[in-house]
């Protein structure tokens, strides 16, 4: 393993000094593993307050009953299905994890085309997400009180004191259940924004032939460290926050 | 990797069977989330869904991020800090119903009702 003299150009762009890897790929793994400190940290803390607020007596709220809505379902047939959404968001996410590992597959064998047309299913695949994430917000934000401001006939049941949430209140548990579910998925949503930035730069870079002048696709397996941890980070959100 | 004669077909099946796993695993929880909702089964429901959401890291980490693939001694660099982690976690579940307990009330309850409890002793927090 030690060699007399360093080539940087080895060092850096490629084959193997350090564990076997470039320093890039090193690089971008220790990166990774200090984000999985901060999201478990987040995670951790949510288990905590939970775990603390039902103990002191306070409700938590259930996400069966939160998370219902499903887009043309609920806005024009009215069916509510519980943690549906949530299961496509997931899918949408592995699915692109997928077409990424693909992606590397096809670097490894040096196939431009088949690199571009992999990152670019990737590309797709993130903004879906992020897409289904502002879906999830929104209703989120404005509750579940529909046309409750208009109407003053009193008629029909009780009138919620609440509706809708932000981080000081909301209107389906403690208010930290609200921010939580805003810092998490913020902060996850925040990764998959810059993780489908830096894809569509790497694509544009494969489009442009950056890589296949470089001979070797590395960069591609880098990004896609990245985004796997983006999806691993969703399994867990997903688990801990709908699932449990 | 690219001396492979098959084109990486090889590769390929093993990345769509391991999606065939996830997407399994995950119908699966959902399935589980739906089916327990006995409030009794909630420790039993919460120790599944640990174990496959587990599993599922596993697959991702060591076949989609090929971690498995690299030497053992970057596999346990990563691997090993995550200790810290299952410490944290188990210590804000444990500590996680007495946590903001003062321990002036705690005693001042224990002599009203019997010996005074030290703060470590299980409260029952469910």
């Amino acid at each position: 393993m030690a060699n007399a003299t360093v080539d940087s150009k080895m060092l850096i762009e490629g084959e193997r000094p350090i564990f076997n890897t470039s320093y890039g790929k090193l690089m971008m793994w220790f990166f990774l593993v200090s984000d999985a400190f901060t999201f478990s940290s987040l995670l951790i803390s949510y288990g905590l307050t939970r775990i603390r607020s039902i103990s002191a007596g306070i409700p938590w709220a259930n996400p069966e009953k939160v998370f219902t809505h499903f887009p043309v379902l609920h806005e024009v047939f009215h069916i509510d299905l519980p943690l549906a959404f949530v299961g496509l968001m997931t899918f949408i996410l592995i699915v692109s994890s997928v077409t990424m590992v693909l992606a590397v597959e096809a670097g490894h064998r040096n196939s431009r085309e088949e690199v571009s047309k992999w990152m670019l299913w990737t590309v797709v695949g993130g903004a879906a997400f992020l897409a289904c994430q502002a879906y999830e917000w929104y209703h989120f934000i404005s509750g579940s009180c529909h046309a409750a401001h208009g109407a003053a006939e009193g008629a029909h049941e009780a009138v919620k004191a609440f509706c809708g949430a932000n981080l000081i209140q909301n209107e389906y548990g403690p208010p930290a259940f609200g921010d939580f579910f805003f810092f998490v998925t913020g902060f996850h949503g925040t990764h998959v924004f810059s993780g489908v930035l830096i894809n569509l730069i790497i694509y544009l870079n494969v489009e442009a032939g950056t890589y296949e002048k470089r001979g070797h696709y590395d960069m591609v397996e880098k990004v896609g460290l990245y985004w796997h941890f983006v999806d691993l980070v969703w399994v867990f959100v997903f688990t801990l926050f709908y699932l449990i | 990797m690219s001396a492979t004669t098959d084109n990486g077909a090889a590769t390929r099946k093993r990345i769509w069977s391991t999606t065939g796993w996830l997407t399994a695993i995950t119908t699966l929880e959902f399935i589980i989330a739906f089916g327990m909702t006995s409030p009794d089964m909630y420790i039993i429901k919460v120790g599944i869904f640990m174990i496959l959401t587990l599993v599922k890291a596993y697959l991702i980490v060591s076949i989609f991020m090929h971690l498995g693939d690299e030497v053992k001694r970057l596999i346990w660099s990563i691997g090993i800090p995550f200790v810290f982690i299952m410490w944290l976690l188990i210590a804000m579940v444990r500590e996680g119903s007495h946590y903001g307990e003062n321990a002036v009330t705690k005693k001042a309850e224990g002599t009203k009702t019997e010996q005074p409890a030290a703060p470590a002793n299980h409260g029952g927090g469910h």
